[in-house]
């Protein structure tokens, strides 16, 4: 059964899949984590991700995002010309900082992997830091940050980003429901000002409440 | 059962590190284990060349007067020595007189009991013999009748059934129970040999007081491996027989001295194994430490999980004590089959059993170094504090560098090097009368300060590098890394703990090989150089008559250089006189600058050439007639000629001189000087490859037995000390394969486990976007700096390390060398395994981190 996001703008689509399915392992050990899925996701959808444990969300997630490639189907970016590579932005369910670098300068690894200069990823990674709030922990490393602090940082480098898809794996999991409802909130502002579709897996119906489409995963299918 | 689910675990989930702490220990294991079988065989063969060398274990001379009744141990035989006047050859008319001499007495199964002794040159051994010497002085041949003039009695006549070589003659000839420097200073001149039955029938008459007897012994064999035993049980029983003789006699112990001499060289070999294989093992104990240290953060995760599910402190006792235990165990057990592989594979002559107390002390080694290392790390992991702390670029020092340790060490180390290679500095030392040698241990301070401020320096210099210098690792990485340099070099910029214990340990492990190396490799030039020093040449000939041509002509034979050789006097001072071609003499023979003091081999030979009367003298010549270059020094000659000479320059060591004062000329001044000849010529003739031993034996066919013929081969037997007999490329192989081993774990094992530990952040960067490319600026810039750093710092230090070493064990080295020899064939090994090993590790983590980065995260 295939989705279709509703509150999109108009034009091409972000991301579109084909009745996609995905098998880890092979013969008696293989396990299909999701199959028969088919969506589309237009520029400015905003959806919640729901199902239990092991329904494959996670994976219909990283298919989404280009991080994983189906077993069967196609994941078509028409928006993107089909090259997901640093266009979608990521934050993961656990911390997701590279240990080494600042918050400022995980913020602009991406945009120096894209191919930015240095002063200018800086500065884009400045900005966005202080446009979630957070511009006083720029230097701060990853191990003197809180939970909620890095998971900022994480949405600061997925704003500096531009991206024209967000994928959040349960953000929120290790968060207090207060930060937590922040968090999303920001996500959905920084998705919001950039028109860019946006996708939250969450287990969490508070956290659902704020976004206007719900999808629901079982046993690695969608239901509408 | 919680411990062996835990252990269970740690084997499947964490086996890369446990196998890697227990390679380190089996490396700090296996090292003195190799060593310990290395030593005990080296030992023994020592004691076993010492007992072969020597012709007759002891000589037991009765008192003038006294007779010996007491019974001789092992197998002896009663040698008479009678003084005669002179002896005389007349043939065909001609009469060859010589001057006094001895005459042996001798059973008629001498040479079988003693084979080294003597040496049938042509004949038979059947009847009266001469000695070499003393047959080319009568002209005297196999048949030739010769007269002996006998103190008070009328003269006889002997028919001389052959001609023999004494090797021996010195100790043969020796004054027994004087002390060494009473000693004649050379055997005698003429030596004839009888059977006793004629000996006693020629001069049992002649006054008693020009007559001696001897009992030669020769004892049972079955002595200590080890020469310091042996020559504690040979020695005692000397005295034990000289108490029972109760002053009948007296034992000269030539088995005795020569032990003496092994036990000295025995312990200068532990002293070279220890100094060279100490570093080996302190690396691979921190090789383990940091290997350990790696999975830290792991570590503290296991553990916290641990504690969570209410894992008592005993338990976490008990646990790490079981991981102890199995590591410890594993690389100590591992350690030593590596050592009977290695003593296996070097054919040595002791295994594992034979040197016991090494073996044990190894492994105890092994055991410790698990408690120092693991069991530390696995009760609190190094992640567990460090984790509080935040990674400062270019933050504090750690402790030791704060307060300059590697600088005072460093200071410290040049001041006690300089204290204790002073001139007359001897590290070990041999008591007159005393069967203890001791050992200077003071001096290993030098080298051993040195290791560790050049280790701390070398940590020092990596993490100013990594922080304050950061913009050259931004600016070597940038080929790759383009606009991501920054981020590479901020980036390991805050791992530079790591990171510079990673660089400091694969430095020393560079520094490590390159040291022992280059010694063991200027050892074993030195030892040819000494052999070149006695023998002159490949192959020397004297007492010939043959020409240049003739002998150029001997096939094998690739250049002949004449020596002139006579004697002068300088002053009232009998000197040997050498008279050289310059233009030719440094082709043809080793000439060390050290050689010549204040000058160089080609300086020294160039004023030489430039001034055909010019001559080099002793130092102590010099001293003596307060010489300056360019004074007149008229020699007399032999034969009572006065040659004038300028003073050109001193020298202190030339091919074949003795130890002491001589002269060198120019042979054509020498020529024209004396056209009778100022003395005989010796030749010395390279080869062109082949075994000088096989083409001496050539140049012996054409030349006969009366030619004094020496090679290099037989001369490095008979003049090196045992420790040079003991060869040296057995320890430079157990050195080159085990610091190899250590270089080859200190880079590429402690860069792939620690790119295994930052899996997740190539992952992540994957998520990002990362190319493979820009991954591998990360992996590559991290090699990269491992290999420069190890490469400059390395060599740097083993440079240093290996001078010092070469003065600390300057006792080792007959003659001091003027200069380090680079070890090629090692360097190249060693840069072999850098090439293999560093790029594999970067292609194993960058094959690594090419994985789907969601497998990846989902793992970890």
């Amino acid at each position: 059964m295939g989705v279709t996001g509703v509150t999109g703008v108009m034009g091409r689509a972000v991301v579109t899949c084909q009745d996609v399915a995905r098998t880890y392992g092979r013969g008696s050990k293989a396990v299909v984590a999701v199959h028969g899925v088919s969506c589309t996701l237009a520029p400015g959808d905003q959806v919640a991700l729901m199902g239990p444990s092991g329904s494959g969300k996670t994976t219909l997630l990283h298919l989404l995002a280009g991080l994983d490639r189906p077993t069967t189907g196609t994941v078509a970016w028409p928006e993107l010309d089909d090259r997901p590579r640093g266009r979608v932005g990521v934050v993961f369910q656990g911390p997701s900082l590279l240990p080494p670098l600042d918050a400022a300068e995980n913020v602009a690894l991406p945009l120096l992997i894209a191919g930015l200069p240095d002063v200018d990823a800086r500065a884009m990674a400045l900005r966005a830091l202080d446009s979630v709030g957070i511009g006083d922990l720029a230097g701060k490393l990853p191990q003197e940050l809180s939970g909620g602090q890095a998971q900022r940082v994480a949405v600061a480098r997925v704003l500096a980003g531009s991206p024209r898809l967000i994928i959040a794996d349960e953000p929120t999991a290790q968060l207090d429901s207060a930060l937590a409802a922040r968090v999303v909130e920001l996500l959905i502002t920084v998705a919001r000002r950039l028109t860019a579709a946006l996708v939250i897996a969450t287990h969490d119906q508070m956290i659902a409440g704020l976004l206007p489409i719900h999808w629901r995963m079982r046993d690695g299918a969608l239901e509408c | 059962m919680l411990t062996i689910l835990w252990l269970r675990g740690l084997l499947t989930r964490r086996g890369g590190r446990l196998a890697g702490a227990a390679a380190g220990i089996a490396l700090a294991v296996a090292l003195p284990a190799a060593l310990g079988v290395f030593l005990a065989s080296a030992k023994a063969t020592m004691t076993t060349r010492s007992v072969a060398r020597v012709a007759v274990d002891w000589q037991v001379e009765a008192q003038p007067g006294a007779k010996i009744s007491v019974p001789m141990p092992g197998t002896s035989r009663q040698v008479d020595f009678a003084q005669f006047d002179g002896l005389e050859n007349r043939q065909s008319g001609r009469t060859v007189p010589t001057g006094p001499g001895r005459a042996l007495g001798l059973p008629g199964d001498y040479a079988t009991v003693f084979p080294g002794q003597m040496r049938l040159l042509t004949g038979t051994a059947s009847g009266a013999l001469l000695a070499q010497q003393t047959a080319a002085n009568l002209r005297a041949v196999p048949g030739s009748t010769i007269i002996v003039h006998r103190p008070g009695l009328p003269d006889a006549q002997v028919k001389i059934a052959g001609v023999v070589e004494l090797p021996e003659a010195d100790s043969l000839f020796q004054r027994v129970g004087a002390p060494p420097g009473a000693q004649p200073t050379a055997p005698p001149d003429n030596v004839l040999i009888l059977p006793s039955s004629e000996w006693h029938a020629l001069f049992d008459a002649i006054p008693r007081d020009r007559v001696r007897t001897q009992f030669h012994v020769r004892l049972d064999h079955r002595l200590p491996p080890d020469p310091a035993d042996a020559y504690i049980k040979v020695t005692g029983a000397a005295r034990n027989l000289e108490v029972r003789m109760a002053g009948t006699g007296l034992a000269g112990d030539n088995l005795g001295a020569a032990l003496g001499a092994a036990r000295e060289d025995a312990l200068y070999s532990q002293l070279l194994f220890v100094f060279l294989g100490v570093p080996g093992v302190v690396l691979a104990i921190l090789l383990t430490a940091s290997i350990t240290r790696v999975g830290a953060v792991r570590r503290a995760a296991d553990q916290a999980l641990l504690r969570t599910r209410g894992a008592s402190p005993a338990t976490f006792l008990r646990l790490a004590l079981a991981e102890t235990l199995a590591v410890g165990v594993a690389g100590a057990v591992v350690g030593l089959g590596l050592a009977a592989l290695t003593g296996w594979l070097s054919h040595s002559t002791a295994g594992l059993g034979g040197a016991a107390g090494w073996t044990i002390a190894s492994a105890v080694v092994g055991l410790l170094v698990a408690c120092g290392t693991v069991l530390p790390a696995a009760l609190r992991p190094a992640g567990v504090v460090a984790g509080r702390a935040p990674i400062t670029i270019g933050g504090r020092m750690p402790v030791p560098l704060r307060y300059g340790l590697d600088l005072v060490l460093i200071a410290a180390s040049l001041v006690v090097f300089k204290l204790t290679s002073g001139t007359g500095h001897q590290l070990v030392l041999v008591p007159e009368g005393l069967t203890q040698i001791s050992v200077d241990y003071w001096a290993f301070a030098g080298p051993a300060l040195l290791w560790a401020g050049a280790g701390l320096l070398m940590w020092r210099l990596t993490r100013l590098l990594l922080g304050p210098g950061r913009a050259i690792v931004a600016r070597l990485s940038s080929p790759l890394a383009g606009r991501l340099a920054g981020t590479v070099a901020v980036s390991l910029a805050r791992q530079a703990g790591p990171l510079s214990r990673g660089v400091t340990m694969a430095a020393l492990a560079v520094a490590f090989v390159l040291s022992t190396a280059t010694f063991n490799a200027t050892y074993r030039r030195q030892a040819l150089v000494d052999a070149v020093l006695t023998n002159g040449a490949d192959v020397t000939v004297t007492r010939s008559t043959a020409t240049e041509a003739q002998l150029s002509a001997v096939p094998g034979v690739s250049g002949v250089e004449p020596l002139q050789h006579g004697f002068a006097y300088v002053g009232s001072d009998l000197q040997d006189l050498y008279g050289v071609r310059p233009g030719t003499v440094l082709a043809a023979t080793h000439l060390q600058d050290t050689y010549f003091p204040g000058d160089t081999a080609a300086g020294a030979v160039k004023k030489l050439a430039a001034r055909p009367d010019a001559l080099l003298v002793s130092q102590e010549t010099v001293n003596d007639f307060q010489l300056r270059p360019g004074d007149l020094l008229r020699l007399r000659t032999q034969d009572g000629r006065i040659v004038p000479f300028h003073y050109a320059g001193i020298v202190t060591e030339f091919p074949t001189a003795p130890r002491d004062s001589f002269l060198v000329a120019n042979a054509s001044y020498l020529a024209s000087a004396c056209p009778g000849g100022c003395g005989s010529t010796t030749f010395l003739i390279s080869t062109d490859g082949t075994a000088p031993h096989l083409v001496a034996d050539r140049v012996r066919d054409r030349l006969g037995p009366d030619a004094g013929i020496t090679d290099l081969d037989t001369t490095r037997k008979v003049v090196g000390s045992s420790l040079t007999a003991v060869d040296l490329s057995g320890l430079s192989a157990i050195e080159l394969g085990y610091g190899l081993a250590l270089a080859a774990a200190a880079t590429g094992l402690l860069l792939i486990l620690g790119f295994t530990e930052r899996r997740r952040t190539f992952a992540l960067a994957r998520v990002l976007g990362a190319r493979p490319r820009q991954l591998g600026a990360f992996i590559w810039t991290e090699v990269g700096l491992v290999a420069l750093g190890a490469t400059v710092l390395g060599a740097a230090a083993g440079w240093a390390l290996a001078q010092m070493l070469v003065v600390v064990l300057t006792g080792v080295f007959d003659p001091a060398p003027d200069q380090l020899a680079v070890p090629w064939g090692q360097v190249a090994a060693m840069a072999a395994v850098g090439l293999i090993v560093l790029p594999a590790a970067g292609a194993l983590a960058l094959r690594a981190a090419r994985r789907p980065p969601l497998t990846v995260l989902r793992d970890l």
